[in-house]
């Protein structure tokens, strides 16, 4: 789906002035981003926080990119191309919530904000995911990011591709490459390798834990009290 | 007798032009990085087919078939009996050029670079300055369009969540070798983080591997640009056109025909002034609707993914 009705707005987005701190000050951005269209594949899936989630492709609105045609478009080439692949294009007008709030009459898309600033002293516009907003102290620009909200698009965006849930092949797509990647630092004897392993665990779902690293995900059993000797 | 005053005693204080002498030089950019990914054999390559193409002649666009040709095997048949046929099978990928452009004023140029020196006409250092420029800047977008790309690779490197390990990478590129994509040369651009993360992993490891000509090249060379290491024939560049993803750095990996660009040549006529008509992209200077003069570099490019065997995105923790 387009992210605007054909014939309808252009994408400018709301002005970034909001009545916060980010109205007196010119937003530093890093650079000019171009708008998308996610995609999502029943086949390109990953772990995250314990969950099999999608991981999903950007079909940039950039004239030229691969397969859009030259005037502004909404990215319809690559849309294509990536349908081609097996992908479904997420819709603009899917229901999210971001930050706490529903997104429902977002002026841009439900799951694209639109931001003008500056980057390098030059004037830039910079679309970013509904679930990073900018927050500015000063000269400086830190991004909150919304993980609760991200993953719940991710689950609603999973429902488009697998509405009756993951199969076994599917889970194992997303779970192998991760097993690998602890079986690679299980081989390493020392605290970096620990570390890579505390990290990966966390990602991946406790079900799929292998039975000698069960007892580093799971929670330590609350110890008895001990009656107190007089 | 008096002798007067002293020949030394008046110096540079009696000068009468307040400007001081005035050398101009490009300032350092983190963007300097691009020209080094431009300059691969992976990036030359795609550039050399889409120059040899040639113009487009009136095309909106560029399309390379691709044939499933070689893939199949002989099949066992009864002697006297005919095979089957098998159908040809294609993949289409189009590339449509678009208009880029990018614009100075040439009266705040002047203002910038020349200052003490402005008296209308733009001297032929600046020119050199602009005509430079105009190659940053078209470098600049074309590998920005192509490390845009790496959020729809099909292929991954790496893990969410995670950093980059020399072992992911590893086998990022042995999985790249098992889809028969590994001939000739490969680029890998990665941010500074992405760096850090293979060299303090492959640095640390133990054994033969940390002990391995290639990983050696992870120790950090000031003098090397922005080139990292050859680390199993994948030449790893620090860049910063790379995009994130939902807390992750994605960096890309690409081979000879993982990519295709086409640039379609605007030819200026006679009357235009051009200042650089480069093939890739030129430069035009004009003054719009008889207000100051400016110049614009213009390129009309697209870019494509070829075939995604042959690429995949490097996925590490931001």
């Amino acid at each position: 789906m387009p992210i605007t009705p054909s014939g309808g707005p252009s994408l400018a987005g709301p002005s970034f002035a909001r009545g916060n701190a980010l109205s007196r000050a010119q937003l530093q951005l890093p650079g000019p981003r171009d708008p998308w269209t996610y995609c999502v594949s029943p086949t390109r899936l990953m772990c995250f926080d314990g969950e099999v989630l999608p991981e999903l492709a950007k079909a940039w609105h950039t004239p030229g990119s691969n397969g859009n045609a030259g005037g502004r478009g909404q990215g319809q080439g690559f849309v294509s191309n990536l349908m081609g692949a097996g992908f479904t294009p997420v819709p603009h007008d899917i229901e999210t919530t971001a930050f706490g709030a529903s997104r429902a009459g977002a002026p841009l898309s439900a799951y694209l904000d639109r931001y003008e600033g500056i980057s390098r002293g030059r004037p830039v516009v910079y679309h970013a995911d509904a679930w990073h907003r900018p927050k500015q102290l000063g000269h400086l620009v830190s991004w909150e990011h919304d993980r609760e909200g991200w993953k719940a698009f991710l689950r609603q965006c999973l429902a488009l591709v697998s509405p009756d849930g993951l199969v076994d092949m599917q889970v194992e797509m997303a779970v192998a490459p991760v097993l690998r990647r602890i079986q690679a630092a299980q081989d390493r004897d020392d605290a970096r390798g620990q570390r890579m392993l505390t990290a990966l665990l966390s990602h991946l779902p406790p079900e799929h834990v292998p039975a000698d690293l069960r007892d580093q995900v799971e929670p330590p059993k609350p110890a008895r009290k001990r009656a107190r000797k007089e | 007798m008096a002798a007067g005053n002293w020949y030394s005693q008046s110096g540079i204080g009696d000068a009468n032009n307040a400007s001081t002498a005035r050398g101009i030089m490009a300032a350092l950019t983190e963007a300097s990085k691009n020209q080094e990914a431009a300059a691969h054999p992976v990036m030359q390559a795609m550039l050399a087919r889409d120059a040899g193409v040639g113009q487009m002649l009136g095309a909106y666009g560029y399309g390379v078939s691709f044939a499933d040709l070689g893939s199949g095997k002989l099949a066992a048949e009864i002697e006297g009996s005919e095979a089957t046929p098998t159908n040809f099978s294609t993949t289409n990928v189009t590339v449509t050029p678009a208009r880029r452009a990018f614009t100075r004023e040439i009266s705040d140029y002047a203002r910038s670079l020349q200052e003490s020196l402005l008296m209308g006409e733009i001297g032929p250092d600046v020119e050199v300055m602009l005509a430079y420029e105009g190659t940053r800047l078209w470098m600049n977008s074309l590998v920005d369009q192509i490390a845009a790309l790496a959020s729809s690779a099909t292929n991954t490197i790496g893990s969410t969540g995670v950093p980059l390990t020399w072992s992911a990478l590893n086998e990022g590129i042995l999985d790249l070798k098992n889809r028969g994509a590994a001939s000739g040369r490969a680029m890998a651009l990665v941010t500074v983080k992405g760096a850090k993360d293979l060299a303090d992993d492959a640095l640390s490891l133990g054994g033969a591997v940390q002990m391995a000509p290639q990983i050696q090249g992870l120790l950090a060379n000031a003098t090397a640009g922005a080139y990292v290491a050859s680390l199993g024939g994948v030449d790893v560049y620090l860049n910063s056109e790379l995009d994130t993803d939902s807390g992750d750095d994605l960096g890309l990996l690409i081979t000879d025909g993982a990519i295709i660009s086409k640039h379609q040549q605007v030819v200026l006529p006679r009357e235009a002034d051009s200042l650089v008509q480069a093939g890739f992209y030129s430069m035009e200077l004009r003054r719009p609707g008889g207000s100051v003069s400016r110049i614009e570099t213009v390129a009309y490019n697209g870019v494509a993914i070829a075939e995604n065997g042959r690429m995949a995105a490097i996925r590490y923790v931001s």
